[in-house]
């Protein structure tokens, strides 16, 4: 079985320094990884660097299938997750996200630009959340059936979706003002990436980043109202 | 709204309600495991991904027959209990899309975690545009395989289905060089659920239309502009043959911005193909008759109408069908008047399936067509030829639908409008009253549908260039004299009835084939039984032609045929027409079918001939259970399968099955047949020879006293009777 770590280890360029080595032992036991038959590898999944080479040339479809990957690995770890636990289900869900980009970074061969893969890897869990927090609220909105939230979580769901819609529109906007603000923001507030890791793929300095991100926030406090 | 400053914080969108319970919802969801099963089908291997779906061939768990089948998995985020239970109550339409150029939709369900799964007909072929390319065919044949592909959207589109999802991928061509449409109804069904609203792949890039692009619902229109972009994509290639400027002008006038300068139906594309390959002026380019026309009845208008006020692709649907029956029929003269009010009546239509009219409410299409139904009513009383028109249009529906017993009441209405009118012509009347007599003849009504023919045939009299209609009274005329019982009258009037077919439409025509079926079965009802094979065998090859060789009714005569081999003694060959026919049916309409019900009885039948008990009694078993659940538990059709069974018994010794099974079928004929029809007189004896083995000798001998009544002849009878004495 191949680890994530494994992966890593062998990709040309990229930097087996403290980051990679930091997360992958945080986050990541050997094992929690598909294994080439849980992948069937009879079908060879789609070449990440390759497809994220095609998304940044512009093409949809490379980037639906990135997306259709990382949700994939999403769902196998979560379940994986879920699976050795009780009844009091909690998910350490930006543990999973680190994985799942390892595990998608380990399983498809060396990676390239692994900065490039955490900056895609970013605006792809954004989508990922912005869709699903609409979904929901469509869902509580348009079902008909319960127009008005009955409880407190689903009070808290709510504002939970409402905000990150917000923030959402609000980086498209920041975007234009200033992408590299946006990106940051992207990547620190719904990838959870580590700044070492945002720097990386942002190919900045950490410095830049904690610069950035205060403000985008400063940025986004004056525009929000 | 202001942004929550306390919140956003690195992971701040990774540790709100919303991404856990996204989480959870994805962990839910486990990956498709081989040998995993889906309804009654085992996984075995993955054929491809893309998208939010996962392509596995997959084959049956019972292994009862072979078949295998491309099982389509998809992703939903959200919940798919919609999309299960549109899926029920679209299955039976989608089941019914039989086309030669459509894959089959077989089967669909949703697992416990939500995936859901499409069994389709398996298909190997190449994706249209590589086929094409892979060839460097010539501009003709690259046409003459996009307009297969348009038959098979028009024949969807009668009956109430958009594709939605039209693109070279979607459709294969096998190496027999036939186009097939895949995925007809899964994308549409993804659509309505709501549950691909936000999956990246809903619309394909570069192939939806520009309302689908804005997120307006989709319509034949879209369809059309689907097609256009089909056929341009077929000519994109490097090494494609140039396309000349009247083909350009095809593919500019399917893909116009605005829906309502579309081609109006597929049929209209079609016709424009056509004037292309005969060379004639094509109609995109007429730019003044057609627009002008086009616009000046306003005929189309309603599309983008629909498309914007109804919410459902069903109403729309509907009536871009019914105003394209209407306009092909229509004389021209009388096309503006009519067709004025004709769009009366589809505005109307559209009114009551307005979200804003009907609070909100989902229509089906049965919904709409009724509500139709009450307009025609009230709003066209003064215009009873045109009302007739529309009746009869809806009844085509129904029919399409496979609801004969709705059309009846409709085509009822619309024949007794138009009798007697000067301005309803005689082949439109006869039309009618065809239509009327086959509903009805379906219905078990077979005295009436027999008044039916018979009126049509009067009505029709002489009239010019109404061949296939008069060949097809005939035909009706024949078989349901046959099906009242009068074998020797049935076998005359079908014979006259070839004669004039083979004269007027050839030998080799549609209806000569079900000629010669339905002679097959005079024959056969007159114990004839190497007679009617060599009719049946005769109605066999003309429709392998005439119709394709996977035709339900091609395969349904294949089994009939082999039936009279294994009774003139050719067991071997029965034997394997029929194990051949039924892999057939398996592969085209599933093994739920009762068509599959009857091949099966059928072998049981030649193996209860052949001596073969053991064999027998598990295949007449498997057909009862089919037929009662497709056909139903009161069809003349289950009660020929209940007869089987209980023969089957008998020759077990089992007297109480086979009394059980002789008592249904009796009960179905009992309620379904006139006293004194012959095959109430069989189902009679049957049962009264095995209540006599039982020993009920009383019981046994009243029904066989009955039975001999009615039918004198039948065989065993001296012996049954004397047998049964003793008590």
């Amino acid at each position: 079985m191949r680890s994530c770590r494994a992966g890593f280890a062998g990709a040309p360029g990229a930097r087996p320094a403290a980051v990679a080595g930091g997360v992958a032992s945080r986050y990541s036991a050997a094992g929690t990884c598909a294994s080439p038959a849980e992948r069937d590898l009879s079908t060879p999944a789609p070449r990440i660097t390759e497809l994220l080479e095609q998304a940044r040339a512009g093409d949809a479809d490379a980037r639906d299938r990135v997306f259709e990957s990382v949700y994939a690995e999403l769902r196998r770890l979560a379940h994986r997750q879920l699976a050795g636990q009780g009844n009091g289900r909690t998910l350490d869900t930006t543990g999973l996200v680190h994985e799942c980009y390892l595990c998608l970074a380990g399983a498809q061969g060396p990676i390239r630009d692994r900065g490039h893969f955490f900056a895609l890897a970013a605006r792809v869990m954004r989508q990922v959340i912005v869709d699903y927090a609409r979904e929901r609220l469509a869902l509580k909105r348009g079902g008909g059936a319960r127009a008005i939230p009955v409880d407190d979580v689903e009070v808290a769901e709510e504002r939970d979706a409402l905000h990150l819609i917000e923030v959402s529109d609000m980086l498209d906007r920041l975007g234009a003002h200033d992408m590299r603000l946006a990106q940051v923001v992207e990547c620190r507030f719904f990838a959870g990436l580590t700044e070492p890791e945002t720097a990386e793929a942002l190919g900045i300095s950490e410095r830049s980043v904690r610069r950035d991100w205060v403000e985008a926030r400063d940025w986004m406090a004056a525009n929000g109202a | 709204m202001p942004i929550d400053l306390d919140r956003l914080v690195p992971g701040g969108a990774l540790s709100g309600p919303v991404f856990a319970r996204l989480a959870r919802a994805a962990a839910t969801v486990e990956p498709v495991r081989v040998g995993e099963e889906f309804g009654p089908f085992r996984v075995v291997r993955e054929l491809g991904r893309g998208g939010m779906a996962v392509v596995w061939l997959a084959e049956r768990v019972d292994g009862a027959y072979e078949q295998q089948v491309a099982l389509k998995l998809v992703a939903t985020r959200g919940d798919s209990g919609t999309a299960a239970t549109l899926f029920r109550q679209e299955r039976q339409i989608l089941a019914r899309l039989t086309h030669p150029h459509i894959a089959r939709l077989l089967d669909g369900g949703s697992r416990a975690d939500g995936t859901l799964w499409f069994a389709m007909e398996l298909v190997e072929g190449e994706p249209i545009d590589r086929w094409c390319a892979a060839r460097r065919l010539p501009a003709r044949a690259r046409v003459a395989l996009f307009e297969q592909v348009c038959h098979a959207l028009a024949f969807a589109h009668a009956r109430l289905l958009i594709h939605r999802d039209l693109k070279p991928s979607n459709i294969l061509v096998g190496a027999d060089g036939q186009a097939k449409l895949l995925d007809f109804g899964i994308a549409a069904l993804l659509d309505e659920a709501g549950v691909a609203e936000h999956a990246p792949r809903a619309l394909t890039p570069g192939y939806a239309s520009p309302e689908q692009v804005r997120g307006e619902v989709a319509t034949t229109a879209s369809d059309i502009w689907q097609l256009g972009r089909l056929l341009e994509a077929l000519f994109e290639e490097h090494d494609a043959p140039a396309r000349d400027a009247d083909l350009a002008a095809i593919v500019a006038h399917a893909m116009a911005d605005d829906p309502a300068a579309r081609y109006g139906t597929v049929a209209e594309l079609l016709a424009d193909l056509a004037n292309w390959r005969e060379a004639r002026p094509v109609r995109a380019r007429e730019g003044g008759l057609a627009y002008r026309l086009g616009r000046l009845l306003a005929r189309r208008r309603w599309v983008a109408l629909g498309a914007a006020a109804v919410g459902i692709a069903f109403a729309v649907t509907v009536a871009a069908f019914m105003v394209g029956l209407a306009r092909e029929r229509d004389a021209a003269e009388r096309e503006a008047e009519r067709t004025q009010a004709t769009l009366g009546f589809l505005t109307g239509l559209f009114a009551v399936a307005d979200p804003g009219v009907n609070r909100g409410e989902r229509l089906s299409a049965n919904e709409i067509l009724e509500r139709g139904e009450r307009q025609l009513e009230t709003e066209l009383a003064a215009q009873p030829a045109l009302r007739a028109e529309l009746l009869e249009t809806i009844g085509a529906v129904h029919l399409a639908l496979g609801q004969s017993a709705r059309a009846r009441p409709l085509l009822a209405t619309a024949a007794e409008l138009s009798r007697g009118r000067a301005d309803v012509s005689a082949v439109e009347l006869a039309r009618r009253l065809r239509a009327l007599a086959r509903v009805s003849w379906r219905l078990g009504q077979l005295q009436p549908a027999l008044d039916l023919a018979e009126e049509g045939l009067r009505v029709l009299g002489a009239a010019p260039a109404a061949d296939e209609l008069r060949g097809g009274l005939l035909n009706t005329r024949a078989i349901v004299t046959l099906l009242l019982g009068d074998a020797a009258s049935a076998e005359r009037l079908q014979r006259e009835a070839l004669a004039a077919i083979e004269a007027t439409l050839g030998a080799q025509s549609m209806l000569a084939g079900y000629g010669w079926n339905n002679l097959g079965r005079a024959l056969e009802q007159q114990d004839r039984v190497p007679e009617a094979a060599r009719a049946y065998e005769r109605a066999l090859a003309i429709l392998r032609d005439a119709i394709g060789p996977d035709h339900p009714d091609t395969l349904d005569i294949g089994t009939t045929w082999a039936r009279q081999l294994g009774f003139i003694g050719r067991r071997d060959d029965a034997l394997r027409e029929l194990q051949r026919v039924q892999g057939e049916l398996a592969r085209v309409l599933g093994a739920q079918d009762f068509r599959y019900g009857y091949a099966l009885m059928s072998e049981a039948q030649v193996r209860l001939h052949a001596g073969e008990v053991e064999a027998a009694l598990p295949l007449a078993a498997r057909a009862v259970g089919i037929y009662r659940a497709s056909a139903g538990e009161q069809n003349l059709y289950t009660a020929v399968a209940w007869e089987t069974l209980g023969q089957a018994h008998m020759a077990h010794a089992d007297t109480a099955a086979a009394q059980a099974a002789f008592r249904a079928a009796l009960s179905i004929r009992e309620r379904e047949l006139a006293p004194g029809h012959v095959d109430l007189a069989m189902s009679r004896y049957y049962l009264g020879v095995a209540l006599c083995r039982g020993g009920d000798a009383a019981g046994g001998r009243a029904l066989l006293e009955r039975a001999r009544a009615v039918a004198p002849g039948i065989d065993g009878m001296p012996a049954a009777l004397a047998s049964c004495t003793g008590g």
